[in-house]
């Protein structure tokens, strides 16, 4: 879908966005999604504008992904709502 | 428009992505200072008393010293491998020869990370190709080979095959434990036994490889390792009691080799040079088909024998293919083999290095473009950007030379049959490549194509059941599958 986004971009000159949606749970799947976009559209689709993710479990991965990177631990995933 | 919307439409364009450098630890592999022979089961010095530095391409620092074979060395090898031919290999039970093999197998899957960074280590290609390629390729053709060990007698009906003696092999340096379980296991399988000569400048996994011998417990001498130059490998062609050589490396030694073994009896086998032609039809996803043109000519630096170094694309998507082409060249990362986001490693020797750039100067002063997305070179070790030159002739020599490196020349055609003559007008044979989306056209393609592998719609892609070889200049013999076990035996 990215290609076919790109092809689109140098027939028309038009930027389309794209939010991938299902199955995206983890912080670490968001980031093979973000390198997918990066190496296939480069920086300047890497906007908010143009990129999204459309998966609320995700949100709570984050979260705790977060909470670890600055606390050095991992928080109990009943505080973010993770199954 | 809303406070929200407003902020988004502010939202900022980072301006790079750049990813952090994720290096395979050195620590699962322990390097002895200095290497002997092994021969008969046991490391032995070199009666020549040869040692020479093994280096690592990608830091120019030595790893390790390794023995350098003689003509004596060499002969005591012979004498060993003849010696546990003789007396036990060959009576074996053929499935007892298969729980060897099977064996061997298993520790190489158990040890395969130790095995891969040695590999780069030593070789300089990517640790993402060492640990993804050639490691699970080692392992299945040992498990493959395992496998047709006691049923020889159904692989090749009524005509009683039985080994051979001795083979003695010489392998190249561009996928240096590959080779070794190309050569080691269908030799086995069919109960011969081996003398193995690695290439000079990549002889450590063979010398990891011992010690797999030694713990899959081996009888000593079936299998015998002599690290050496090319000196090393004449003796071994030359000694009367081999009985079979097998050669995988250039073209140019491949002939002296026939040459010294004309007339003795020895079976032979040549697995040497290819100048691939790797066919763009416009009817070609051509996304996919960029990928696998990536994967044709930059994997392994492109030292690969039956590397794609010939793009012939229809001209009606030639600027398509070639504008996706060279953005897709500007996302390759070229740099240290052990880390898992690099795509291109470093270039196997200096020699190589040379000839690259030799070739590449050449392709210029005739007149082709050349084109090398900007990309930074560490400053030690020996690399090459990649590189692909349009508006190429026939006749350059980067078109008819094998360049061995991450060098690819582009022609053009307009028609099947003038793809076909293009792609054949070649002194070598070893492999090709079409991308179409007409399955007809493919088979027509590939029983016009003069070459011993065809990819459709793919590149690159090896299994243990595909025989492997080449027309012409590439050499003869084919490897993998039933095919490859049918050099190593006799029939009566």
């Amino acid at each position: 879908m990215l290609e076919a986004i790109r092809d689109v971009y140098e027939e028309t000159g038009r930027k389309i966005g794209m939010k991938p949606a299902g199955g995206i749970r983890h912080a670490k799947q968001a980031v093979q999604y973000l390198v997918l976009l990066h190496e296939t559209l480069g920086v300047e689709w890497m906007t908010p504008d143009l990129f999204r993710f459309g998966a609320s479990s995700l949100l709570n991965d984050c979260l705790l992904q977060i909470r670890k990177e600055k606390t050095g631990r991992y928080q109990s995933p009943d505080y973010f709502t993770i199954d | 428009m809303t406070e929200i919307e407003k902020r988004q439409d502010r939202s900022p364009v980072p301006s790079a992505f750049d990813y952090a450098p994720a290096p395979e630890s050195r620590d699962v592999v322990a390097l002895e200072d200095r290497y002997g022979l092994f021969i008969g089961g046991e490391w032995v010095e070199p009666k020549s008393g040869d040692y020479q530095p093994t280096i690592s391409p990608a830091t120019e620092e030595s790893l390790a010293e390794v023995a350098y074979g003689g003509p004596e060395d060499v002969g005591l090898a012979v004498e060993s491998a003849r010696e546990a031919f003789e007396n036990g290999w060959s009576d074996i039970a053929p499935s007892e020869r298969a729980k060897y093999l099977y064996r061997i197998a298993r520790i190489l899957q158990e040890r395969s990370r130790e095995f891969a960074v040695l590999e780069s280590l030593d070789g300089g290609k990517p640790i993402r190709e060492s640990r993804d390629v050639d490691l699970p390729l080692s392992a299945a053709h040992f498990f493959y080979y395992a496998g047709w060990a006691d049923k020889l007698e159904y692989a090749f009906p009524n005509r009683k095959p039985k080994p051979l003696g001795v083979a003695g092999q010489i392998i190249p340096w561009n996928f240096p434990l590959l080779m070794l379980s190309w050569k080691i296991a269908p030799a086995l399988a069919a109960g011969n036994t081996v003398v193995l000569k690695p290439a000079e400048s990549t002889p450590l996994t063979a010398l990891l490889f011992c010690d797999v011998v030694r713990q899959a417990e081996l009888p000593p001498g079936v299998v015998n390792i002599v690290t050496g130059d090319g000196r090393a490998g004449a003796e071994l062609v030359k000694d009367s009691r081999v009985d079979k050589v097998a050669f995988t490396g250039s073209t140019e030694v491949g002939k002296e080799i026939q040459r010294a073994v004309a007339g003795t009896g020895k079976k032979l086998t040549l697995e040497l040079g290819g100048k691939a032609a790797n066919i763009i039809f416009d009817d070609a996803p051509l996304d996919q088909a960029v990928e696998g043109i990536i994967n044709g000519i930059y994997f392994n630096q492109g030292h690969v024998c039956c590397a794609g170094s010939r793009l012939l694309v229809q001209e009606s998507i030639y600027e398509q293919v070639i504008a996706k082409l060279k953005r897709r060249m500007g996302t390759l990362r070229v740099g240290d083999p052990l880390d898992k986001n690099t795509d291109i490693g470093a270039i196997n020797s200096k020699q190589q290095l040379e000839k690259i750039k030799e070739l590449v100067a050449a392709g210029e002063e005739e007149g082709a473009e050349i084109f090398q997305p900007p990309c930074r070179l560490p400053e030690k070790g020996w690399w090459f950007a990649p590189t692909v030159f349009t508006n190429v002739a026939q006749s350059y020599r980067i078109a008819q030379e094998e360049i061995f490196g991450p060098v690819l020349s582009v022609l053009t055609f307009r028609t099947p049959d003038e793809a076909v003559e293009k792609a054949n007008n070649t002194p070598y044979g070893l492999s090709a490549g079409v991308w179409t989306e007409k399955g007809s056209r493919i088979l027509s393609m590939s029983q016009r194509l003069r070459a011993g592998v065809i990819w459709a719609n793919t590149y690159n892609r090896f299994d243990p059941a595909s025989p492997f070889g080449g027309y012409k200049e590439s050499g003869f013999g084919r490897e993998g599958g039933r095919h490859g076990l049918e050099p190593y035996l006799r029939f009566e």
